[in-house]
């Protein structure tokens, strides 16, 4: 069959191959993927006495669940078949004489196989935490159905939706403020730390914060007054922000320690240069959230642990990040392994998670330091 | 006898399990422009990578100036300019901001005066206040060539750095290299599939195959090729790697 239709052809070799250069490291794979689902099980562990009440949440508000995962879904196909229909017209077979329907499908599928892939993610977790908690399968089961039918009416939808889009890749700084154009060049750092704020920018163009948005509305309940409901929209608004920032900070930083790894540049201030304004930022953002919180009903004193928590999350986060890309090595196993113990800390310990982040980050910041 | 910028003595590197270079020996000195040939794949880039310190040698050792690259990382790039692909700058900074940035990380105070004049010479200054996402090939390759020059470098090592650039441009560069080579304020390295450059602007080049060097051509060596006529280098690169 993909004989007939070169562009899956194409995909399903790239694919295959991957897999089969992914065989030539299979033990670091089996190792990595083992500790993530070792960590997994123990993330579901720990949490299992809240199962069951996650379970009847999901029931009573089926509703608004189906229409958050077709929400979802309906953006995520939209974005993918554009993005496909671009890739497809700089592809290397762009030239080669591929018919219509050929060439749809190849969309249809490239579209649609990574949702597919998270929807069978989240039925498998949800699978397993029914298990571990002991679920009753009919609630498991209907859960699923329901994320499942807003998946399908999502995915129909945003297909739909999606095809009279124009061909036009978006520049990545099409969205980032312009530079005032100066005259003089001086040796500094300064741009460096604006970095992950312009990448930030670049993320959050309108194609992308319409899908905020939509959750942030669907978060308000009905009945509210208008100063909750722009509370909560704030307050998605500015928790997109936040965790936007944090992963621009780690993909700057890894970006950031390859262009510069053939200077003499020292780790402190590299790691300075990259997060000081970020991290700056950070601060401040978290500080109107506790304050959006507060207005929200909160108590001070839960707002503002929640604030910290957050904040030392950041600092874990940036530091590893940071250390890990100037000593050119990949830090997501580090990361999950660090946020899987952080989680379980705060399961066992409540409040201990924040003094053992910041011996965490310090003791990560020294490493980089030593490189 | 002008001071030795590069020594590489008996450098393997492997990425997995295959090893890309097996035992390379050579040294460039003060005032020579090195040019490295070679078929795609054979470790060109891998031995530049290697002089750089973004991959660690499995044996034998690299030193700029006297400073090894693996004892003495930070020393040894303090005296080293490289030239990065142009896929690796980023494109969410301008121009300017890269220059700002990559002078900051090698310690300047200032922004080198000649370098801003290559920049001018190469018309960059329009684009000094751009996005570099927004930059041509050739722009980048400029943006590039500007980075490496920065903080009068001992040693210029550059990777195709000529690809893209358009001939005018190209001997801006090439004459600009010239100029610090003749009053020996650097050796240049130069990965190359250019004979031409190698013809007219190398002093010494060596050819690699198989992760080793299997021959070399001094100064007087080149010039006797160039007087047997052009396309003499080809022919002979093409015999020397069994594809003529």
């Amino acid at each position: 069959m993909l004989q007939r239709h070169p562009l899956l052809l194409a995909e399903w070799l790239a694919a295959r191959n991957l897999l089969a250069r992914a065989r030539a490291h299979a033990l670091k794979v089996i190792v990595a993927g083992g500790g993530a689902l070792g960590a997994l099980a123990v993330v579901l562990v720990t949490l299992r006495s809240q199962f069951p009440a996650v379970f009847a949440w999901l029931l009573v508000y089926r509703v608004l669940m189906l229409v958050a995962v077709a929400a979802y879904v309906l953006f995520a196909v939209g974005r993918q078949r554009r993005r496909a229909e671009v890739r497809y017209t700089q592809f290397w077979l762009a030239a080669a004489p591929v018919r219509q329907y050929s060439r749809t499908l190849a969309i249809l599928v490239v579209s649609l196989l990574p949702l597919a892939a998270q929807l069978l993610a989240v039925c498998v977790l949800l699978a397993a935490m029914g298990l571990v908690a002991g679920v009753a399968a009919a609630s498991v089961g209907e859960a699923m159905l329901w994320i499942a039918g807003g998946a399908v009416i999502g995915a129909a939808i945003g297909w739909w939706s999606a095809r009279r889009s124009r061909a036009d890749a978006l520049e990545g700084s099409r969205y980032v403020r312009q530079v005032k154009p100066r005259t003089n060049t001086v040796a500094s750092a300064a741009a460096l730390s604006g970095w992950p704020l312009a990448q930030v920018r670049a993320w959050g163009r309108p194609d992308n914060l319409r899908v905020l948005l939509m959750v942030a509305m669907l978060a308000v309940q009905a009945g509210s007054s208008a100063l909750v409901g722009l509370s909560v929209v704030a307050m998605w608004l500015l928790g997109g922000y936040l965790a936007g920032l944090l992963t621009a900070v780690l993909q700057t930083a890894s970006m950031a320690s390859r262009w510069l790894c053939s200077t003499p540049i020292p780790f402190a201030q590299f790691a300075w240069a990259v997060s000081r304004r970020a991290l700056l930022y950070q601060v401040v953002a978290t500080a109107l959230a506790i304050g959006l919180m507060v207005i929200l009903g909160s108590p001070v004193l839960s707002a503002l642990y929640v604030g910290g928590l957050w904040l030392a999350i950041v600092l874990l986060a940036c530091s590893i990040g940071l250390a890990e890309s100037y000593r050119a090595r990949r830090p997501f196993i580090k990361l999950a392994l660090s946020f899987a113990a952080l989680a379980v800390i705060e399961v066992r310990e409540h409040g201990w998670s924040i003094p053992i982040t910041a011996v965490l980050a310090a003791w990560h910041l020294r490493a980089g330091a030593k490189t | 006898m002008t001071a030795i910028v590069l020594d590489i003595r008996d450098v393997h590197a492997r990425y997995g399990k295959s090893e890309v270079l097996r035992g390379v020996t050579l040294q460039i000195r003060a005032g020579q422009w090195f040019c490295l040939l070679g078929p795609n794949g054979v470790g060109k880039s891998t031995l530049l990578h290697c002089v750089a310190a973004r991959l660690a040698p499995t044996a034998g050792d690299i030193a700029v100036c006297g400073h090894s690259v693996r004892t003495h990382t930070v020393d040894a790039k303090r005296r080293l300019g490289f030239g990065c692909a142009p896929e690796q700058l980023p494109g969410l900074l301008t121009g300017r901001q890269c220059l700002e940035v990559y002078a900051n990380a090698k310690g300047l105070e200032r922004i080198d005066p000649d370098v801003v004049e290559l920049s001018d010479a190469l018309k960059f200054g329009a684009y000094l206040d751009r996005f570099v996402d927004t930059y041509s090939l050739g722009t980048r390759q400029k943006l590039c060539v500007l980075l490496a020059l920065l903080g009068e470098p001992a040693l210029i090592v550059l990777d195709e750095a000529f690809n893209g650039l358009d001939p005018g441009s190209a001997l801006v560069v090439k004459r600009h290299l010239q100029q610090r080579l003749a009053a020996n304020r650097c050796g240049v390295l130069l990965a190359t599939h250019s004979l031409d450059i190698v013809e007219h602007y190398a002093d010494k080049a060596a050819l690699l195959l198989d992760g080793r060097i299997v021959r070399e051509w001094s100064d007087s060596e080149i010039a006797a090729v160039r007087e047997q006529g052009a396309n003499r280098f080809e022919e002979l690169l093409a015999m020397e790697t069994g594809s003529g």
